[in-house]
């Protein structure tokens, strides 16, 4: 007996020095293969900000429909004109913007603190930012104001635009004026769908890469939007007919049409099943 | 096909496969149904890997595609039956796990020498949830999309480990690409490691006798287990196939970004009042508790004794824990749906 068990003892101690080879073995491989494996990831991660990453954490401003916006066109932001309108404001600059749509027409108002140059833009698909924008800039000079529609031909951190007119594209502005005092505001109206590749072209229904930008001295039209202060945010366009309280529970609703029934249906099993489990097993055998 | 000829099949098939093997003695209560739980949500895995196999087929694992590949798999009458099986059997196999849970703590079959095994359970447990959670987002409609972003959040209390695990680390890798590869590859074979081994230490440790059970016990051999198991998984199958034929799986559109409208599916409504109290991080705390108990119950239950008459406390601990499950459940399922990401 004595002789058998220490024999089972060498072995198992000569299994315990192999195995020892093997483990460490294993366990450097298994650090490498992770290292390997995350390698790419970690790397990408720590280089330069993609494309899409612009968007990713971005907020969505919702677009709404008003059948006929109480809007004037007169340069000025008044205290109830937007009051359906989307809002994006950013509290650290003071920069603005609003933006309700009848189905035809897109109502801009935008606001700069400063006395620059103020831009909105409207990406094409936020699935493909190669596919460019469609960028509004405007600024008031000497009391006049000059806006411009431009084009770029791909969504970067840079934004680099070309005015529309000099790649063969038309205006699609309806209206717009600006005024100037302590701060900037313009007011325009743009077509949902404009007549030419270069202009706005929303689909209610959609979600779209939106990018606001402004400067708060330059008085000229830029040739980058990151010569000012650059947001990334995502617009979605409101279809007509549609609010938002209709929208999510259209949304919830055809997520799951069985709630709550398969929830009371799922507990009602779990319960009886589990009560009958403990009467069968607490049972005298 | 006449006796001898069956009896020359058998010869054959036992001469070169050793099916006799599978003849050895079994407890003979391990045919009961409680004891069949176990072996009926294997079946439930087998029916979700071959349906699986056919919706992986035709699914496509990106953001702008994937509710509309989904939308295509349900536009033919077979494809949206097939789905309705993957659908009701992820949910059937879940309540069969559950159920298998309880028995297994009811007749203490946790106890010596089978902790290890219970904690293995307790990994295919966490393994099914992480299956559901997947499956609900990778059909991306706004259910989706917003368990989605749960995981995000949950995964920011992490840094940047928590956006490697949980969240799009790179834009090299499409996030549901990411969530496709874990639900088709890397949770499959977490899954069939531990069922090997769970599989194996019943095998060798046995199934765990009746709680009042003292000495010898009669037996059967375990192909007759087999044979049960089949008709019991067999029966599974048809509940689920009658399910997928009369309430076909459902799909909302393809999502919003921006609102937040959903509430999540039965299985996780429970943490859904709690993240209503707590916040998000509610999830992430409520489930560790959840798994850091199951894994404490070997150890907190140490005796000798299996017959829940004598393991009172335990017993107050079971129905303490499934009625706040199931009372949660229920609130979730008729609170309205709330705001919890601040969106």
């Amino acid at each position: 007996m004595e002789k058998d068990s220490d024999r089972r003892l060498s072995c198992m101690s000569d299994w315990s020095r192999r195995s020892k080879g093997k483990v460490s073995f294993l366990l450097f491989f298994t650090i490498f293969l992770m290292v390997f494996l995350a390698y790419p990831v970690l790397a990408h991660e720590v280089g330069e900000e993609g494309i899409t990453n612009l968007f990713e954490k971005a907020e969505t401003l919702t677009v709404p429909y008003v059948a006929h916006p109480n809007i004037t066109i007169d340069g000025k932001i008044g205290t109830d004109e937007y009051s359906s309108a989307g809002r994006f404001v950013d509290e650290d600059t003071g920069m603005e913007a609003y933006l309700v749509h009848d189905g035809e027409n897109l109502y801009v108002g935008l606001r700069n603190p400063g006395q620059g140059w103020v831009a909105i833009g409207f990406g094409y698909n936020i699935e493909d930012l190669d596919e460019g924008a469609s960028v509004v800039i405007g600024y008031i000079d000497s009391g006049k104001l000059m806006i411009r529609e431009f084009h770029a031909s791909e969504i970067t951190g840079e934004m680099e635009v070309k005015p529309v007119k000099e790649l063969g594209g038309a205006s699609h502005i309806i209206s717009a004026k600006g005024a100037e005092g302590g701060a900037t505001t313009i007011e325009f109206v743009v077509p949902l769908n404009a007549s030419d590749r270069y202009g706005i072209h929303l689909k209610p229904g959609k979600v779209y890469p939106l990018i606001i930008a402004f400067n708060d001295s330059l008085k000229e039209f830029p040739s980058n939007l990151d010569e000012g202060e650059l947001h990334f945010e995502k617009a979605y366009i409101v279809r007509q007919n549609d609010n938002i309280n209709e929208i999510e529970n259209l949304f919830a609703m055809k997520s799951n049409p069985y709630s709550p029934y398969d929830t009371v249906i799922a507990m009602t099993i779990v319960g009886l099943s589990s009560v009958a489990l403990l009467v069968v097993y607490s049972r005298k055998g | 096909m006449s006796n001898k000829t069956k009896s020359r099949i058998r010869e054959i098939l036992d001469e070169r496969l050793k099916l006799g093997a599978l003849s050895y003695e079994i407890p003979k209560h391990g045919n009961n149904l409680g004891y069949c739980l176990g072996g009926i949500t294997l079946f439930g895995f087998i029916l979700l890997f071959i349906t699986g196999l056919y919706l992986g087929a035709f699914y496509y694992p990106d953001v702008a595609k994937a509710n509309w590949s989904v939308r295509l798999i349900t536009s033919s009458a077979l494809g949206s039956f097939i789905r309705g099986l993957h659908y009701w059997a992820a949910q059937a196999v879940l309540i069969s796990i559950i159920l298998h849970v309880v028995r297994i703590y009811i007749t203490g079959s946790y106890k010596k020498p089978r902790e290890v095994n219970w904690l293995i359970g307790v990994g295919l447990l966490a393994t099914t949830i992480a299956f559901l959670f997947t499956g609900t987002v990778l059909k991306w409609d706004q259910e989706g999309y917003e368990a989605y972003l749960h995981n995000v959040e949950i995964g920011k209390m992490f840094g940047s480990l928590g956006t490697l695990l949980f969240g799009s680390a790179s834009e090299t890798l499409n996030l549901l690409t990411k969530i496709f590869i874990t639900h088709v590859s890397l949770l499959p074979l977490v899954l069939l490691l531990l069922l090997f081994v769970h599989a194996f230490l019943i095998k060798q440790l046995e199934i765990s006798p009746l709680p009042w059970q003292k000495g010898e016990t009669e037996t059967v051999p375990f192909t007759s287990h087999l044979k049960k198991l089949t008709a019991y998984g067999l029966l599974f199958w048809v509940i689920i196939g009658i399910f997928a034929a009369v309430f076909p799986p459902p799909l909302g559109p393809a999502p919003i970004e921006g609102i937040e409208a959903t509430k999540p599916p039965w299985f996780f409504l429970g943490l859904y009042p709690l993240e209503d109290l707590f916040g998000v991080r509610a999830i992430f705390y409520a489930t560790t508790l959840l798994f850091a108990l199951l894994v404490a119950v070997p150890f907190m239950d140490r005796t000798e004794d299996r017959e829940p008459q004598k393991r009172k406390l335990m017993m107050i601990g079971l129905i303490v824990a499934l009625a706040l499950y199931i009372t949660l459940t229920l609130i979730g399922a008729f609170a309205g749906p709330s705001a919890h990401l601040g969106m």
